[in-house]
């Protein structure tokens, strides 16, 4: 048999952002599936979604209740949500309720009640909600042969009637075994919520779907006034083609910068910039994206740690002008500081950001804050994450600088606390140096990958317009202690000033 | 006295009419039995997606409501099935008078069961929806015409 002759599965639009790539495309129609999950975890509201998409007046939703949430109480919370489209209801969404059959008749019945109704109405989607209410009916009878038998048969006549069907119910992981709901079904959509310290974590996984492939893993979903939105790990990124790297150099705005590195920022390349609170790493994001801007290179800046508009109003008390290109859209100031986000869903943001404004700069202010931002339970994946995110907007021709604050040690110098230096392209450490009995601030360019840059250790001052930097520090060793003494200057001498014993006079 | 919404009020009485006006044989018998009639309409599309036990339990609440506003169903009561039971009674009680009759719809003591059943529809899945199945329970008026309905008695 050519290919050309094996049947084609048309995949149906569940309407849930984020959801079709997960699924390899959509679902596949006729497809018989089970939506499973704890309480409270979305269900009801994800298959909601997917009807609310589908249904049309020739190929209604029909949608079971079982003993599950009253139908009342169900329709009075759907209908908060914005897919929820009260005009359909009785003529593409009908809801029919079946706890009477369940409690009073045998599997049999329930499936004559099923089959009549769908037989009647011709419905494109079905959802019988939940599932697990007649499982455990039929269990309670000891009728695990009749529940499989049952299962078959309804999989059997609501495919044969060329409707995509969805069981929802309420199953735990240690249930997947053995279960014959599960064997039967096409697709296995498993909803997870967990409470992590003070956040709640919900993460979604295709378990299971037959004739296509699904992205695997872990994906983390939110539930909003729109309903269910995934965020795949993939960040709807598999199919685009990668921007080429280090086409060109990009200016930070500082000319004396730009040299240390060896004539700008090579394109697509992701910088780092290190350095103790205070050291003016926001300052010089700032000025990388407004150098952008000047070249019209529109930019997005993630904040963390401060509302836009007082980012916006910081770069104006520099001379910078970010209000003009964020009124005409070549600016994007993202805030994002809810205390349960996900690294994938931010980067979903900033990529929907991008896109959006074709950005080609992206400041992201600060890691330590991005990380802060996160649920606890992704915290212990922020490396793996950000270098994700870094590879998906690279990938996108976009090029990142990062702050991170690095706690000040006056006998090493760290480049972050993240261990993340290899995920970056190129590194840029501020750092604070005593001398003379003042707190300078010196610039050291650590990393350029692939380009060569200054090995100068520079003095810097942050001035009322940005970073000056100024000339090399000479004549003085251990400068990135932070604690430098001038080259020639013997211990004894040293010990000495200070009055020490063992000092000559 | 009728502590329901005066939207609902209207619709009720509009939608007792409707039944009066099929049963035109009926219409010098008691509301009780109007106001049954116009349940059972509501019964048929409220159980297909609520249950015979949610409607039943939407159905008693409005009855209480409505027996504290009025007499006329004090011997009414809601059966297991969702139907309502001592209409009949209700109808012998008032052969020799003229209370609760439906010629006095525009009393206080009218359209109170429907109302008080409609305010709780209203109260749980909002206007919008209740008047969808209104719709579909009287299909012969779109829901246009009740929504339309409605908002003329709330501007009265």
């Amino acid at each position: 048999m050519s290919p050309n002759n094996k049947v084609v599965i048309r995949k149906l639009a569940t309407g849930v952002p984020g959801l079709d790539e997960l699924l390899g495309g959509g679902l596949p129609e006729y497809s018989f599936n089970i939506i499973a999950g704890s309480p409270g975890c979305g269900k009801t509201t994800l298959a909601h979604q997917i009807m609310f998409a589908n249904a049309t007046p020739e190929k209604p939703a029909l949608y079971f209740t079982v003993l599950g949430e009253p139908a009342i109480k169900m329709l009075r919370y759907q209908q908060q949500y914005s897919f929820f489209d009260q005009d359909r209801i009785n003529s593409s969404v009908r809801f029919v309720n079946l706890s009477e059959f369940v409690l009073e008749k045998d599997l049999d019945a329930v499936l004559a009640q099923i089959v009549q109704e769908v037989e009647a109405v011709g419905p494109g989607i079905v959802v019988v909600d939940s599932f697990r209410s007649v499982a455990r009916k039929s269990r309670a009878n000891g009728g695990e042969v009749e529940l499989q038998a049952f299962i078959q048969r309804l999989a059997l006549h609501l495919t044969s009637w060329q409707a995509t069907t969805f069981l929802i119910g309420e199953y735990t992981e240690g249930e997947l075994r053995d279960n014959p709901v599960f064997t039967v079904a096409d697709g296995l959509l498993w909803l997870h919520q967990a409470a992590d310290r003070n956040s709640i974590v919900r993460k979604l996984q295709v378990v299971k779907l037959r004739g296509q492939a699904s992205v695997p893993g872990l994906h983390t979903f939110r539930i909003t006034a729109d309903g269910v939105q995934a965020f795949p790990r993939t960040f709807g990124l598999d199919h685009q083609c990668s921007e080429p790297k280090a086409t060109h150099l990009l200016s930070t705005g500082i000319p004396e910068l730009d040299a240390m590195l060896g004539g700008g920022v090579p394109s697509g390349h992701s910088l780092l910039v290190a350095g103790p609170s205070g050291a003016g790493k926001s300052i010089l994001g700032r000025q990388f994206i407004a150098e952008g801007l000047r070249h019209g290179e529109p930019g997005i800046v993630a904040v963390f740690e401060e509302m836009p508009d007082e980012y916006v109003a910081a770069a104006r008390r520099m001379g910078m002008d970010l209000e003009t290109p964020r009124k005409a859209g070549n600016l994007e100031v993202i805030y994002l500081r809810p205390l349960d986000l996900s690294v994938d869903e931010t980067v979903h943001e900033v990529v929907a950001a991008v896109k959006r404004t074709k950005a080609k700069r992206l400041v992201i202010d600060s890691l330590v804050g991005f990380e802060m931002a996160l649920a606890p339970d992704f915290r212990t994946d922020f490396r793996e994450s950000l270098y994700r995110m870094i590879s998906a907007l690279t990938r996108l021709g976009v090029t990142i600088l990062s702050t991170v604050e690095v706690e000040e040690s006056f006998s090493s110098m760290g480049l972050s606390n993240f261990t993340i230096s290899f995920l970056t392209d190129g590194i840029i450490r501020m750092r604070y140096v005593s001398i003379d009995g003042q707190l300078r601030r010196m610039l050291i360019v650590v990393k350029v990958r692939g380009g060569r840059h200054s090995i100068d250790m520079r003095e810097f001052e942050v001035t009322s317009t940005g970073i000056a930097i100024g000339k090399r520090l000479q004549g003085y060793r251990g400068l990135t202690t932070g604690i430098p003494e001038p080259w020639g200057r013997s211990l004894t001498s040293i010990a000495s000033s200070l009055g020490e014993p063992g000092g000559g006079p | 006295m009728n502590s329901a919404s005066l939207s609902s009020q209207t619709l009720a009485r509009v939608l007792l009419s409707r039944e009066a006006a099929r049963y035109s044989a009926d219409a010098g018998l008691p509301i009780s039995l109007h106001a049954a009639r116009v349940c059972e309409v509501l019964r048929t599309v409220l159980t297909a997606f609520a249950g015979s036990a949610g409607y039943r339990a939407l159905l008693a609440r409005a009855l209480v409501l409505a027996k504290a506003d009025s007499t006329v169903f004090a011997s009414v009561h809601v059966s297991k099935d969702g139907t309502l039971a001592g209409v009949e009674a209700s109808v012998e009680a008032s052969v020799e008078g003229t209370h609760g009759r439906l010629s006095q719809c525009g009393c206080e003591d009218g359209p109170v069961l429907v109302a008080h059943l409609l305010d709780l529809l209203i109260a749980l899945i909002g206007r919008s929806l209740t008047l969808r199945l209104v719709s579909d329970a009287w299909p012969d008026a779109p829901v246009e015409s009740w929504n339309s309905l409605i908002q003329g008695a709330e501007k009265s």
